[in-house]
């Protein structure tokens, strides 16, 4: 069972129950809420994978409800649904950065292509940001003179100079090399290299 | 004579004058030949010895063993010169010319191109001007009996020029004119003579007056030209037609080939060259047509012209003189003859009127004795039936004044009904037309009345009264049946007194079908249009006589009737226009929810869609494990589907504008209908609804619709009055409550209120605190609740905002009937 959320924000009963019914029968796990507020409340970024909001709602409405997460740097999809789409609304949505806008009464199909493709990019992102933290934790993990080091070394400074460099003997350069070789879970120099260009750290 | 071109003219002329050269180049200087050129010299000689020595010069130089002179000539001395052989070229102007070329055979080879101020024209005019200042002369025909002055009458461009012109008007200079003076030349003394009043008008070559105002003699706006022409090819002012400038001609005794000479080096003398600077020309080009000065002569009947003109008068007394007096004898005696005659006749005449009138003086008389006899005989029997007569007026006259007196009394008896009758305020309108027509019936002793509407080409019985049952109401008759028919909305009223003595109304619908034998009718006129007919009639026939009947009695109830259905017609208009504002206003505020009700409608549909298909997957995926949660789904669904009808229903109520019955309905359960139908505004808004309602509250008859507008009404006010209200704020109750009487709604709103002076007035038509509203809302409201004998009232909260509350009694069906 796929460990995928979607959360459906409807003040309408049917609606939101219906959509439960209808995500919940391509296996994905659906959890809906009556309003902006208690979404806001029950909020967790790493929980959600897709956010199917209604434009019209009491209290805070699928647009304001998208533009507070974007504040909020929530990188989750945003999909709008409307009861009556118009184009400035759809602008609007579409420059907050909603992954899609649909208008009710949709094809089913064609809602749930839109909710796959918003989760495949949510966890495209997911995984990028699980890499990048764990590198991040490991750069953490080194001494100032070891990244120091390894700034030289990865910008192709041989033993010698690094040497010269800091004013230290090659056979220091040695160690702190091997140490932060361990350190970062590198087997040679270009994988470390590759380690270093993905935590977008330089 | 070969004909030849003008281009190999001139070639075969170059050709020849370069052969000339070339052979007698030696023999040049010792055995010149004389050559005189008799130059017209109208300003005198000096001038012309000067205008003209230095073309001779050129055409010395140009033409080898020639020696050119000029021999300055008036134009007297010119004809000699000619005459005689003396010159072998002339140079003069195109008149004398032309005189010279029908006398003596002078051959034109060059027109000259004379300068005219700054252009140089090969065709010249004359203009004929006068003051600025004569506003009496405007155009050649107000030249007639004023004085004029010209330079010379043998002058071509100084005087006959415009001797032709004013010919062309009629006007002969020598006898038309106050005065014609000749000033000679120069032409100058014309232009002072006309600029200081010395005479009226004058005429000068053209080129004249612009040359003058040049030189600064005189302004050129001080003057009129009368006749102007323009032309595109000629610029200076001009009064006449154009005409060739001067030739050079030679005369018929000199050589073709000097004359061919003489012509080339005409025409290659160049512009810029000083003889042609001197003779104020441009050089010379090809010879032009003078035909024009011919006709011009030919009209003036002078120059070679002047015999035409005078041949004829003696010539015809020399030749048929005798003839002449034998036909003046004749004429002479038959005169005589005819005066002989008339006399006699005259005579005759006289004798032949005295009898006459003898004769008819004597018949005067005569006739004048019949006369008098006849008269007498007709006055005695005059008299005696003047006699007769008036004994019968008198009879007739007690009769009639006995049964006025009976009809005065039923008159007014009539009247005193009628008047009840329409002033009554208890009667409906069918009851008052009755009670009319039954009023008629008894004053006119007719066994029933009708009334009749007409409605295209049929008739319809509206109103029927009557001891004799002939309609049915509301039957329907061809109206060309009836014998009404005739009637217009001017028409008298017909009457019938007895179907035997009238053919025609023997014949119609109402005796042939009805056997009606006595018959009044008149037309009903409604605004000014007639509306249909009024009809009294009886199977009987009448046998008071016609001057009985009281016509203007019948005309008074047609117009009462009249009166009584335009006051019903009002009235049905407004209530129908009332209807129509209700509907219009329903219609408007179902505009405003158009787009609310689209979204309501979304969502069922959407849901719909949603527990489908999410049951179609699970089916289609074999993958049920939990039948009962599909069976749930398809029930959701199910539900939605109602819902969806329900709105559309809900809709489709709000629209239709049908009167509904009215029926015992649960008002709480109108105010949740409404709540829903306004629910989008409400939503859109963020507007809480918080409902007061007391369950097990009696059911009331109302026409359920009509309540529920004046619901929607109220609720759309009050979320328009909290636009301005802070969202948190923004709440609206509804209460409801009853007591053994009625029950009350009160709708509570937290927005701007109603000032003091304003609470009437939110009930007037068209009264709006709203930019897009009608002002219909309130006013028609008001009017709902009170057809269901209710009240609404609108007050200030203390708080801030405004109730409006509305009643409607308790009761059954019965004791609440639709007004």
């Amino acid at each position: 069972m796929s460990t995928h959320n979607v959360y459906v924000v409807d003040d309408d009963q049917a609606v939101r129950d219906s959509l439960r019914w209808l995500i919940e029968s391509v296996g994905l796990k659906v959890k809906t809420f009556s309003n902006g507020q208690e979404l806001l409340e029950n909020f967790n970024e790493s929980e959600i994978s897709c956010l199917v909001l209604d434009v019209r709602m009491p209290g805070i409405s699928g647009l304001d409800l998208q533009q507070r997460l974007k504040k909020q740097n929530s990188k989750v999809p945003v999909i709008i649904v409307t009861g009556h789409a118009d184009v400035p609304m759809a602008i609007q949505a579409m420059k907050v950065g909603a992954f899609d806008f649909i208008e009710k009464p949709y094809s089913d199909q064609l809602l749930l292509e839109r909710i796959q493709c918003a989760i495949e990019q949510d966890d495209c992102f997911k995984k990028q940001k699980n890499i990048s933290d764990e590198i991040n934790q490991r750069i953490d993990s080194l001494t100032p003179r070891e990244k120091e080091v390894m700034a030289l070394v990865v910008g192709g400074h041989s033993n010698k100079s690094i040497a010269k460099e800091l004013g230290v003997s090659i056979k220091t350069v040695e160690v702190h090399r091997g140490n932060l070789m361990s350190k970062m879970k590198a087997k040679s120099l270009s994988e470390l290299v590759r380690i270093v260009m993905t935590s977008n750290r330089t | 004579m070969i004909r030849l071109s003008l281009k190999s003219y001139i070639l075969y002329c170059l050709l020849l004058f370069a052969l000339t050269a070339l052979f007698s180049q030696k023999l040049a200087a010792s055995t010149d030949k004389l050559v005189k050129i008799a130059v017209l010299a109208h300003r005198g000689d000096d001038e012309a010895l000067k205008r003209w020595a230095l073309t001779a010069d050129y055409l010395s130089d140009a033409i080898q063993g020639y020696d050119f002179i000029i021999k300055p000539k008036s134009l007297k001395s010119m004809k000699q010169a000619v005459e005689n052989n003396l010159v072998e070229f002339i140079l003069t102007n195109p008149g004398n010319y032309v005189d010279i070329e029908a006398n003596y055979g002078a051959t034109r080879i060059a027109t000259i191109k004379a300068k005219q101020r700054d252009r140089a024209l090969t065709s010249f005019s004359a203009v004929i001007f006068t003051r600025y200042d004569k506003h009496d002369i405007n155009n050649l025909e107000d030249l007639r009996d004023k004085s004029f002055m010209a330079v010379n009458p043998k002058a071509f461009g100084g005087f006959q020029m415009a001797w032709l012109e004013l010919q062309q008007v009629n006007i002969n200079p020598f006898e038309d004119l106050s005065s014609l003076q000749f000033s000679g030349f120069p032409q100058d003394n014309i232009v002072y003579a006309v600029e200081s009043g010395k005479v009226d008008a004058g005429t000068v070559r053209s080129d004249t007056l612009e040359r003058m105002d040049h030189e600064g003699a005189i302004s050129i706006k001080d003057f009129k030209i009368l006749n102007r022409q323009h032309n595109d090819r000629f610029p200076l002012l001009h009064s006449t037609r154009l005409y060739p400038e001067w030739p050079f001609a030679k005369l018929k005794q000199t050589s073709d080939q000097l004359a061919q000479k003489v012509a080339v080096a005409l025409l290659t003398m160049q512009a810029d060259s000083q003889a042609a600077i001197i003779s104020r020309s441009e050089g010379w080009t090809i010879p032009l047509d003078y035909t024009p000065v011919h006709e011009a002569f030919k009209k003036l009947k002078i120059g070679p012209y002047t015999q035409i003109n005078k041949v004829t008068f003696e010539k015809v007394i020399e030749q048929y003189g005798h003839y002449i007096l034998l036909v003046l004898f004749t004429l002479i005696g038959l005169g005589l003859v005819i005066v002989y005659i008339g006399r006699t006749n005259h005579n005759l005449n006289l004798t032949q009127t005295s009898l006459r009138k003898e004769i008819d003086s004597r018949r005067k008389a005569q006739a004048e004795l019949a006369k008098h006899r006849d008269t007498l005989e007709q006055n005695v029997i005059k008299r005696t039936r003047e006699l007769a007569e008036l004994n019968e007026e008198l009879q007739e006259d007690i009769v009639a004044r006995k049964t006025a007196e009976a009809s005065l009394k039923k008159s007014s008896h009539t009247l005193q009904t009628m008047h009840e009758i329409t002033s009554s305020g208890s009667m409906s309108f069918e009851a008052k037309v009755d009670a009319l027509l039954r009023t008629g019936c008894h004053c006119f002793e007719t066994g029933y009345g009708a009334l009749y509407q007409i409605k295209n080409s049929k008739a319809l019985v509206l109103r029927f009264v009557g001891t004799e049952q002939i309609f049915k109401r509301t039957q329907w008759i061809d109206k060309n049946k009836l014998f009404a028919s005739k009637l217009n909305k001017n028409s008298d009223a017909l009457v019938i007194l007895n179907a035997h003595n009238d053919e025609d109304y023997k014949s119609c619908f109402q005796h042939q079908t009805l056997n009606i034998n006595s018959y009044l009718g008149i037309p009903v006129v409604v605004a000014g249009s007639l509306f249909g007919y009024l009809e009294y009639g009886s199977i009987k026939s009448m046998n008071s006589p016609r001057s009985l009947i009281d016509i203007d009695m019948l005309q008074l109830i047609s117009q009462w009737i009249g009166g009584e259905i335009q006051r019903q017609q009002a009235q049905d208009n407004a209530q129908k226009h009332q209807a129509d504002l209700a509907h219009v206003a329903r219609l408007g505020t179902m505009g405003e929810m158009a787009s609310g009700l689209a979204h309501e409608l979304n969502q069922p549909l959407t849901a719909i869609v949603n527990y489908t298909r999410g049951c179609v997957r699970r089916l289609s995926a074999k993958t049920v494990n939990d039948l009962p949660a599909i069976v749930e789904a398809m029930e959701h669904s199910c539900s939605e589907a109602e819902r969806a009808a329900e709105i559309i229903r809900r809709m489709r109520e709000l629209v239709n504008k049908e009167v509904h019955r009215r029926e015992a309905n649960d008002i709480n359960n109108i105010i949740e209908v409404v709540i829903k139908l306004v629910q989008p505004k409400i939503k859109q808004n963020h507007v809480n609804i918080k409902r007061e309602l007391i369950k097990k509250i009696p059911p009331v008859y109302v026409d359920r619709i009509q309540i529920e507008q004046v619901l929607i009404n109220l609720l759309n006010n009050a979320i328009d009055a909290m636009k301005n209200t802070p969202l948190l704020k923004r709440e609206i109750v509804i209460q409801s409550r009853y007591d053994k009487h009625s029950i009350e709604i009160k709708v509570f709103d937290r927005g701007s209120g109603l000032p003091n002076n304003m609470r009437s007035d939110v009930f007037e038509p068209f009264f709006s605190t709203k930019n897009e509203g009608m002002g219909m809302g309130l006013s028609i409201s008001r009017s709902i609740i009170e057809a269901h004998k209710g009240s609404l009232n609108a007050e200030q909260r203390e708080l801030g905002g405004s109730v409006f509350s509305f009643t409607l009694p308790l009761g059954s069906e019965d004791n609440n009937e639709y007004p």
